[in-house]
C-alpha cells in the first residue's frame, strides 16, 4: 500500500547519537509525569500514564536498546507521543529533542548488520547530515503490538528490582 | 429508490418507534393480566399508535404506514366506546403490534414481498373485524372513521405517489393500480359489487399465485378508502366473509401460517426506555470524559503551582477558589459517567413479552421473575448482550422447561421458573439465566456432538460432566428432536458464544438432569464504572472493586496458621480458613510490612472461593472509569484494567479473579 512517508523528521538523542522518527508519528512532547508501573512489565517499560485519556505505556528506547541501562529520570525527563499505524498511543523516554530535519527518504543509508544493539530490522536507515549521523527509527516496527506483548513481560531473573523508579 | 438521507431519518423513526412499541407492550401486557383497560390507556395506545403511523408515512414507510393505520382505526373505535374492551383483545392487540413490528422490520430492510405483506395484513384485519360485528355497530363507526381517515389520508396520499409501492414487484404494482383506477371512476353504490365482481375474476389467476390475489384484495384498503365513499368500502369489507366463502377458506389457510411466522419473529427490538430523554452517540460521551480528564490534569497543575507561591493572603484565596472549580468538576465527571450507564431493567424488560409469546405457543406455563435490575450495565454492551439473553432464554423455554403435563408428573409446580439475575461481582457483571426444567441430556449431547464430528470417541470419554454441558455451545448441534419456530435448528448457542465473547465475557452453564440448567455469563466491566478502593502496598497504589470486599481486618497473630513451609498461610476467620495473598509478592513491590499483623487483610471473595489480601493500608473510596490496558499496550497479571485518577495519574485496578486464577 502507498503510504505517503513523511520527510520531515523529529529528532532527538539517545546516549550521545541522534535519532530521528517521522514527524507525522508524534503526537506531543511531554515532561516526564506521574508514571504508573506496570508489575509484571520489563524494564524497558516505564509504566503507563495518561495521554489525552487514553493509558499510553512509556518505553525508554535508551533500557530498551541498552544504551543506558539506568538512566535517571526527572521531572524534566523528555517523552514523546506517538501514535503508531495501528493507532496505539505510546510514550518513548528520550534523553533530549534536538531539532527538525527535512530528509529525502530516497538518500538514506541502509543500516549495517553487525550486532549493533538496535537490529536493522527497527531502522530505516542512517542519514548523513553534514558530518553527523541521523539513525532513522522504523517506530511501527519498534512498537509492534505482538513483539511489545512478547518481549515486555519481565523475566523472571530480575524481581524486586524496580520498586520505584521515578 | 429511497431519497436523499431518508435513511437517517428513518433511523431516528426506528429509534423512536423501538419506544413506542415498548410502551404499547407495557400497556396491552398489563391490559391482558388485569383484563381491563381504562380510558386513558386506550387514550394513549390510540396516540402511540397514531404517532408511528403518522411518523412512518413521513419517513415513506407506505405499507407499514397503512398496516398501522388499520390498528389505529380499530382503537379508534375503543377510544370513542363503539367497542368494549373484551379480554381477547388484549392479545389480538399484542398480536397485531407483533406483525406491526414485523413489517416494519421487512419494510426497513426491503424485504418486504407484497405477498406476505398481503396475506399478513388480511390475516390481521379479519380477526380485528370479527370485534366489528360482534359489536353490531359497524354502520355508525365507519362514519365515525371517515373523519379521522381524512387527516390521515394527507399523509398518506403522497407517498403512493411518490412511489412509496418501491417494495412492490411490479407486476402487481400495475395490477393494483388498474385496479383502483376502475374503481374510482365508478359510482359509490357500485363499488362492493364491482368489487367483488372483480375478485371473482381475479380468483382464477389467485388460486395459481395465492398471495398475489390477496394483493388486490389488500390494497385496495390504504389506497383507496378516501376515495370512495367509506360505508361501501365497508360494506364491501363486511360481506367478505359471509359472500365469498371460498375467499375466507383461504384467507384463513394463509393466516395460519403468518402466525407461524409471527411467532418465529417476535423480532428482538432493542426499545429504551424513558421517554424524555435525547440519544448522543456514545463516542461524544468518550470524548467528553477526557477532556474532563484533562481538566481536572490542568486543574491539578494549577493546585501545586498555587502551593508555591509565597504571598500567603493571595495562596489562600486562590486555594479556596480551586477548591471550588475542583468540587465542580468531580460533580461534573460523576455526571459524565452516569450518563453512559443504564439500569439492567432496561434489559430484563425486553423478556415478559417475549415469555409470555414463546410460553403461548409452546403451550407451557412459565412464572418470569428477574433480580438486579437496579445493577448498571455500560450502554455499549446492552446490544451486544440482548440477543444472547434472549436465546438462551428461548432455549430455555424451548427445551429446558417440560410442559404442565410432564411437570406435574415430575412432582413439580406445573409453571416452570424461569429467573435471570444480575450483579456485579469482582469487577465483573454476572448474568444469571435460571430454570429449573429438565437440565440437558448430558447423553444425548454427547451422541450428538459425536455424531457431528465435534469431538471423538477418546475425548468424549475423558469429558467431564461440566465439558459435555459446555458441548451445548458448538456449532450446529441440537439435540431437539423436532426443529420448532423458536429453536432446534443448532444456530442459536454457538451465536450465544461468540456474541458473549466478543463483549469480552464467558458463558457457563451448570445442569442437573431433572432439576433444570442455570447458564452464567460473566461479563468484564471494561466499559463500565466501578466502585473501588484505594489501597497502599509501599509507595504503590492500586484499586480494589468494592464489589469483591467482604470485609477487612487488621489481624491478630492467632488468627494466622501456616500449612506445610512459610509460603501458604491461611487466615482463620471465625469458622474458615482463607488463603492469604500477599500483593506485594503478586505486584512486585517493595511493602512497608512484611508482617502479617502489621499491615490489613481484606477478604475478597470470588465464584467459589475467598482468599485473602494483603495490604498495607487502604486509603479512600471512589468511582472510576475503567480503562482497558490492552489498548496500547497489554494486560498485566492480576491487573484486570486502568483509570485516570483524580490527578490525571494512571490507577490500576485489581482483578481478584485474575489473581486467585495463576496463584
Amino acid at each position: 500500500m502507498a503510504i505517503i512517508e513523511s520527510n520531515q523528521l523529529l529528532t532527538f538523542k539517545l546516549g550521545s547519537e541522534t535519532y530521528g522518527i517521522q514527524i507525522n508519528k508524534v503526537r506531543e512532547i511531554l515532561t516526564y509525569p506521574v508514571v504508573t508501573p506496570i508489575p509484571d512489565a520489563s524494564r524497558w517499560v516505564k509504566g503507563v500514564i495518561n495521554l489525552r485519556g487514553e493509558v499510553a505505556p512509556v518505553i525508554d528506547l535508551r533500557v530498551r536498546f541498552s544504551i543506558n541501562n539506568d538512566p535517571l529520570y526527572t521531572p524534566r525527563t523528555i517523552i514523546i507521543a506517538v501514535k503508531t499505524q495501528d493507532n496505539r498511543m505510546i510514550g518513548l523516554v528520550v534523553d533530549e529533542v534536538s531539532d527538525m530535519e527535512n530528509i529525502d527518504l530516497d538518500r538514506l543509508y541502509p543500516a549495517p548488520d553487525m550486532g549493533a544493539s538496535i537490529a536493522p530490522e527497527y531502522l530505516k536507515g542512517l542519514f548523513k547530515k553534514d558530518e553527523k549521523m541521523i539513525v532513522i527509527l522504523d517506530i511501527d516496527r519498534i512498537l509492534d503490538k505482538d513483539e511489545m506483548q512478547r518481549l515486555s513481560r519481565q523475566t523472571h531473573e530480575a524481581p524486586h528490582v524496580h520498586a520505584t523508579s521515578a | 429508490m429511497a431519497g436523499f438521507d431518508i435513511n437517517k431519518y428513518r433511523q431516528m423513526f426506528l429509534e423512536e418507534a423501538e419506544e413506542i412499541f415498548e410502551t404499547i407492550d407495557t400497556i396491552l401486557l398489563e391490559a391482558e393480566e388485569t383484563n381491563s383497560m381504562d380510558n386513558e390507556t386506550i387514550n394513549s395506545l390510540f396516540r402511540s399508535v397514531h404517532t408511528l403511523k403518522g411518523n412512518s408515512a413521513s419517513v415513506e414507510l407506505a405499507l407499514f404506514a397503512a398496516l398501522a393505520h388499520e390498528i389505529e382505526f380499530f382503537m379508534d373505535r375503543l377510544r370513542t366506546g363503539e367497542l368494549s374492551f373484551e379480554e381477547s383483545m388484549a392479545g389480538l392487540l399484542i398480536e397485531s403490534v407483533d406483525t406491526l413490528k414485523e413489517i416494519l422490520e421487512l419494510e426497513l430492510a426491503d424485504e418486504l414481498e407484497q405477498g406476505h405483506y398481503d396475506s399478513t395484513k388480511c390475516a390481521l384485519l379479519e380477526k380485528l373485524d370479527a370485534f366489528s360485528e360482534e359489536s353490531h355497530e359497524a354502520h355508525i363507526l365507519m362514519e365515525h372513521q371517515v373523519e379521522e381517515q381524512k387527516d390521515d389520508f394527507g399523509l398518506l396520499l403522497p407517498m403512493d405517489e411518490e412511489g412509496a409501492f418501491g417494495p412492490i414487484s411490479g407486476t402487481v404494482e400495475e395490477d393494483a393500480f388498474g385496479l383502483f383506477d376502475d374503481e374510482e371512476t365508478l359510482p359509490a353504490s357500485e363499488v362492493s359489487d364491482d368489487g367483488f365482481g372483480f375478485f371473482d375474476e381475479e380468483t382464477p389467476e389467485a388460486v395459481a399465485v395465492e398471495d398475489d390475489g390477496f394483493g388486490f384484495f389488500d390494497d385496495e384498503t390504504p389506497i383507496s378508502s378516501p376515495k370512495i365513499e367509506d360505508d361501501d368500502h365497508f360494506g364491501f369489507f363486511d360481506d367478505i366473509p359471509t359472500s365469498v366463502e371460498k375467499h375466507i377458506d383461504e384467507i384463513k389457510i394463509v393466516h395460519d401460517d403468518t402466525v407461524v411466522e409471527e411467532a418465529k419473529s417476535s423480532k428482538k427490538f432493542k426499545p429504551e426506555s424513558a421517554s424524555n430523554s435525547i440519544r448522543v452517540d456514545l463516542s461524544k460521551i468518550d470524548g467528553l470524559m477526557n477532556n474532563i480528564g484533562e481538566l481536572v490534569i490542568a486543574h491539578s497543575m494549577l493546585t501545586q503551582y498555587t502551593s508555591t507561591m509565597e504571598d500567603q493572603k493571595i495562596k489562600s484565596d486562590l486555594s479556596e477558589r480551586l477548591d471550588l472549580i475542583d468540587r465542580h468538576i468531580r460533580e461534573l465527571q460523576e455526571s459524565v459517567m452516569s450518563v453512559r450507564m443504564v439500569p439492567m431493567e432496561t434489559v430484563f424488560s425486553k423478556f415478559p413479552k417475549v415469555i409470555r409469546d414463546t410460553a403461548k405457543s409452546l403451550n407451557k406455563k412459565i412464572d418470569f421473575r428477574h433480580t438486579g435490575e437496579s445493577v448498571e450495565i455500560d450502554k455499549a454492551m446492552i446490544e451486544g448482550l440482548t440477543d444472547p439473553l434472549m436465546h438462551i432464554v428461548r432455549n430455555a423455554m424451548d427445551h429446558g422447561i417440560e410442559t404442565p403435563e410432564v411437570r406435574r408428573k415430575a412432582g413439580k409446580h406445573e409453571a416452570g421458573t424461569l429467573m435471570m439475575s444480575a450483579e456485579q461481582a469482582n469487577g465483573q457483571m454476572i448474568i444469571k439465566i435460571q430454570d429449573d426444567g429438565g437440565g440437558i441430556n448430558l447423553t444425548r449431547v454427547t451422541a450428538k456432538a459425536l455424531e457431528n464430528g465435534v469431538i471423538d470417541d477418546h475425548q468424549a470419554s475423558q469429558m467431564t460432566k461440566e465439558e459435555k454441558a459446555m458441548l451445548i455451545f458448538a456449532p450446529g448441534l441440537s439435540t431437539a428432536e423436532a426443529v420448532t419456530a423458536i429453536s432446534g435448528r443448532g444456530v442459536g448457542m454457538d451465536v450465544v458464544m461468540s456474541n458473549i465473547k466478543k463483549l469480552g465475557g464467558t458463558v457457563k452453564v451448570d445442569t442437573e438432569e431433572g432439576y433444570g440448567s442455570t447458564f452464567t455469563i460473566a461479563l468484564p466491566l471494561t466499559l463500565a464504572i466501578l466502585d473501588g478502593l484505594t489501597i497502599r502496598i509501599g509507595a504503590e497504589q492500586f484499586i480494589l472493586p468494592l464489589s469483591v470486599i467482604i470485609e477487612s481486618l487488621n489481624p491478630e497473630a492467632q488468627m494466622i496458621k501456616q500449612i506445610g513451609d512459610n509460603t501458604s498461610e491461611v487466615l482463620m476467620l471465625r469458622n474458615e480458613f482463607i488463603p492469604v495473598v500477599r500483593l506485594h509478592t503478586i505486584f512486585n513491590v517493595k511493602p512497608d510490612h512484611e508482617k502479617l499483623t502489621d499491615g490489613l487483610l481484606i477478604v475478597v471473595r470470588s465464584a467459589t472461593q475467598k482468599i485473602a489480601l494483603f495490604v498495607d493500608e487502604f486509603m479512600n473510596q471512589q468511582q472510576f472509569v475503567i480503562k482497558p490496558l490492552d489498548r496500547n499496550f497489554r494486560n498485566a497479571h492480576g491487573i484486570g484494567g486502568a483509570t485516570v485518577r483524580g490527578d490525571g495519574t494512571i490507577g490500576l485496578i485489581i482483578d481478584t479473579m485474575n489473581i486467585m486464577n495463576k496463584y
